[in-house]
């Protein structure tokens, strides 16, 4: 959580998350600190999906916002019952507050066709390949090699494949899953800031 | 439930074909439902991954790049799904490690996670190793030890018939001791009784004045005059002899008392004996010192095999001194 953000084209409030109230909004997801940290970890991965699907350029720092102001509400001596959900309907509001903003204006393929781009947006680059192999060398080997079997296209046998990975790993199918993703989620992570860098 | 979350729906939500309402109650399922959430993450990556493999349908496709890649972000998205499924198709098809990423992935590290990915089927062959090794070895120690047992049970029995022959060794030489022992008693006897009471005064010995009697069987003194014994005065001892019907190997025995009851003399054992035409003649010495004047009766015994004498015959005579 920040005390603001960079992208314009998310409001930002003026007020500044302090420690104080950054405790105050750990203690409302759970008394325990651990599983408060591990509560707030999933509400935020949530809620940059949630932004993300909805079409948000800078879904982070759209949850920075949000958290900044569920936190500034519960410094206020707002009483919050269900956190996750009230942490919601902030983000819907954000998120309205976000697409409206120029600087989020979405454009599709054609559009991009339409303003004169020299190649397709989807043109694959020397940096952006070099960056995605980098990335990917950079896995550590596990997380590499499962992502690597986990999305292995065997159409009818993919269930099967799955299942025989989850049991030579010793987890269940599920948490494959969710491991799977994570691991493909912050090669994407690390491919954007990569070529965002130019290597 | 997340598995009731249909893939359809989820492509509409991220195509943006979804009523406000239906938007926000998926969004409130995911956001409460941790399930629920990876599910629309997979429906989005699998739609990204059909997208980057050229599966999706015309209309699906034209609908996917006007509304799911006007965000910058998800065009950076199908970018890299477009290079993953690249790299993990092409190991498909071709077994081999496409890129130089991939290529670290047989260098030590690959190896070890590959050994981590292997590790329970490393666990069960090392396991059912150990146990075949076990096992074998405690096959070669019981039947180490069956040998030891059939070997000592052999030399047991072997010691336990040693033991029961020298057993009846020594009961046999006992048998030959105790024979030898009577007849030698029995000689002694003998010898005593056939010594001359008197011995000359110079200290020499004299012939020894033995007299000898054969014993008719069944007189008695009701019957018929006893059998008289005439018996000369410092003679030593008195033959008596009797005549028996053979039968077999026997040991006699024989006992004389007065006509009144009272015992005389008793010799058990006799074996000395010899075959006449008539039958075994059997001599018992008797001391002449024993035999005063009167009437007497002689029972004479035969043991057959070690058992309880049996009465052969009596014997009555008178002793009438000379």
């Amino acid at each position: 959580m920040k005390g603001h953000t960079n992208n314009p084209s998310v409001s930002r409030s003026e007020w500044t998350l302090t420690e104080e109230a950054f405790a105050k909004f750990l203690a409302c997801l759970d008394p325990d600190k651990e599983r408060a940290g591990e509560t707030y970890e999933m509400l935020r991965l949530k809620l940059v999906k949630f932004f993300d699907w909805r079409g948000a350029h800078f879904p982070e720092e759209c949850v920075d916002e949000t958290f900044n102001r569920v936190a500034r509400k519960l410094e206020s001596g707002e009483s919050i019952r269900d956190i996750a959900t009230y942490s919601h309907g902030v983000a819907r509001m954000v998120l309205l507050e976000t697409l409206r903003n120029p600087e989020n204006k979405s454009l599709s393929l054609d559009d991009l066709s339409e303003t004169g781009a020299t190649s397709p947006a989807l043109e694959e680059t020397d940096v952006r390949r070099d960056c995605f192999e980098r990335c990917l060398s950079d896995l550590p080997a596990d997380s590499r090699l499962l992502i690597l079997d986990y999305y292995k296209d065997e159409r009818k046998s993919k269930i099967d494949n799955r299942q025989s990975l989850a049991r030579r790993l010793g987890i269940p199918i599920d948490a494959l899953r969710s491991r799977a993703q994570r691991v493909r989620n912050r090669l994407e992570k690390c491919i954007s800031e990569c070529t965002q860098q130019g290597l | 439930m997340a598995t009731d979350i249909h893939p359809e729906l989820v492509y509409r939500y991220l195509v943006s074909d979804l009523p406000e309402a239906e938007q926000t109650a998926l969004e409130q399922e995911f956001l409460s439902d941790d399930e629920a959430f990876e599910r629309v993450w997979e429906i989005e990556n699998e739609m990204v991954d059909r997208y980057a493999r050229g599966r999706l349908t015309a209309h699906e496709r034209e609908l996917f790049e006007r509304t799911y890649l006007a965000s910058p972000v998800h065009r950076e998205r199908a970018l890299m799904a477009r290079r993953l499924v690249g790299a993990v198709d092409s190991e498909a098809e071709t077994g081999r490690v496409p890129s130089r990423a991939r290529d670290s992935v047989s260098s030590w590290s690959g190896l070890v996670a590959s050994l981590r990915r292997d590790a329970w089927r490393w666990a069960m062959i090392t396991a059912i190793l150990a146990l075949t090794i076990v096992s074998g070895v405690l096959l070669s120690e019981t039947v180490r030890l069956h040998k030891q047992i059939n070997q000592l049970d052999n030399e047991r029995a072997s010691q336990l018939r040693r033991t029961e022959e020298l057993e009846n060794e020594v009961g046999s030489e006992r048998d030959k001791a105790d024979k030898l022992e009577a007849e030698l008693e029995s000689l002694r006897e003998d010898s005593r009784n056939a010594e001359p009471s008197s011995q000359s005064s110079q200290g020499q010995k004299e012939p020894r004045p033995l007299v000898s009697f054969l014993l008719t069987p069944m007189l008695t003194r009701g019957g018929s005059e006893a059998q008289q014994l005439p018996i000369a005065n410092g003679t030593p001892a008195v033959v008596l002899q009797m005549t028996v019907q053979e039968h077999g190997d026997q040991t006699f025995q024989v006992e004389v008392r007065t006509v009144e009851g009272a015992p005389v003399w008793r010799k058990g054992s006799i074996k000395r004996h010899q075959e006449t035409k008539n039958g075994l003649l059997v001599s018992a010495n008797v001391p002449a010192a024993k035999l005063p004047p009167g009437d007497y009766i002689l029972t004479l015994s035969a043991a057959h095999g070690g058992k309880e004498p049996e009465e052969i015959n009596r014997y009555f005579f008178r002793v009438v001194r000379q």
